[in-house]
């Protein structure tokens, strides 16, 4: 019984290796990388022109990237965000296939002209989503990241969230994550190599 | 090695008595990151020779400023929290960086890059001091030295 399951993983790590070809390894990655990548959820909320966004079908075939936060925190996403909009502009044929997506975990405050607004500010390319704060919790439990919870009263609460960026290549799975304090020169190398990892079914 | 350390203190103690305190503070390397929404965040390293408490900031260019601190949660999530002060002094450096003290200016004007920006910083002992802070691209907001993992 072992055995037989086994075999179609070494299958897989062998058909992987050769597909990559150019040598793409988690040993490459300079991100928080997973012991073994694992594949891409699904969950369904709204972009900033009000329509639906299905995550696993709208970034299939794509390098996508995907973060928690709100926009009235101004010391940790924006760090994470422009560091990506540099690697877009630094890599402009990584940045043509892939896709940077921030889901609010403020909805309240976050209305679909702030978010708008604000991701405008790093690079019109990223996606802004948001949706009913049940919606929103599943995303994250779909995701596998803590629950963001609101924390303080008043106009002024602030939001507990996870504090990383998630990568998928465009193979469909996740292969690292990027912690706050990553480097420029990480992003720029994990992101090249990630948008080499060839789509599932090219 | 006794007798420099009296001479030592024989300075110090001329120095202190001396009409114009030795006490010394200085602030290094004050900026903000451009905001793109409605706050921004103002990193800076306060050096002082004597114990200070850095308890407040303001400035024309936001509504408040408060002092904050940036939480990291065993379960890799972060966030926010209001500071009452930040303590200073000897052989104890202030540092507000991305990720741990900063000071959050709410409801923050339009601020570009390269601009410079007066916000005056409030210490218990050594009174208001104001400090031109620049406006930096956020992803230069971790200084001059490079970001090392903790």
């Amino acid at each position: 019984m072992r055995r037989s399951r086994l075999l179609p993983l070494l299958v897989l790590v062998t058909v992987l290796a050769a597909a990559c070809g150019g040598g793409v390894s988690s040993d490459d990655l300079q991100g928080v990388a997973l012991a073994e990548p694992t594949p891409k959820p699904d969950f369904t909320l709204t972009d900033t022109d009000g329509n639906p966004f299905h995550f696993a079908e709208a970034t299939r075939g794509k390098l996508t990237l995907l973060y928690f936060g709100y926009t009235h925190c101004p010391d940790i996403y924006p760090v994470h965000l422009a560091q990506v909009a540099e690697t877009f502009d630094q890599l402009p044929q990584v940045a043509e296939s892939a896709v940077m997506i921030f889901v609010t975990v403020d909805p309240e405050r976050d209305t679909p002209e702030v978010l708008r607004q604000f991701l405008d500010k790093f690079d019109s390319r990223f996606i802004g989503l948001t949706g009913a704060p049940e919606e929103l919790e599943a995303a994250q439990m779909a995701v596998g990241v803590p629950v963001a919870f609101k924390e303080g009263e008043g106009d002024d609460y602030t939001v507990q969230h996870a504090g990383q960026v998630l990568a998928w290549a465009p193979d469909g799975l996740l292969y690292a994550q990027y912690p706050f304090g990553t480097r420029q020169s990480t992003w720029v190398n994990d992101l090249r190599l990630l948008s080499q990892i060839p789509p599932e079914e090219a | 090695m006794r007798r420099w350390l009296m001479v030592a203190g024989a300075v110090l103690l001329a120095a202190c008595t001396s009409e114009l305190s030795a006490t010394e503070l200085t602030i290094d390397d004050p900026r903000i990151g451009a905001p793109a929404g409605a706050n921004a965040a103002m990193y800076f390293t306060v050096q002082s020779s004597a114990e200070d408490r850095l308890t407040g900031a303001r400035t024309e260019v936001a509504s408040r400023a408060e002092l904050h601190e940036t939480v990291h949660g065993d379960d890799g999530t972060m966030g926010m929290r209001p500071v009452e002060a930040f303590p200073v002094g000897p052989g104890q450096d202030l540092v507000l960086e991305p990720g741990g003290a900063h000071v959050m200016l709410i409801d923050v004007d339009e601020l570009a890059v390269g601009e410079t920006v007066a916000v005056t910083l409030v210490f218990e002992e050594a009174g208001e001091i104001e400090v031109e802070a620049t406006v930096v691209d956020p992803a230069e907001t971790t200084g001059d030295h490079d970001h090392h993992d903790h």
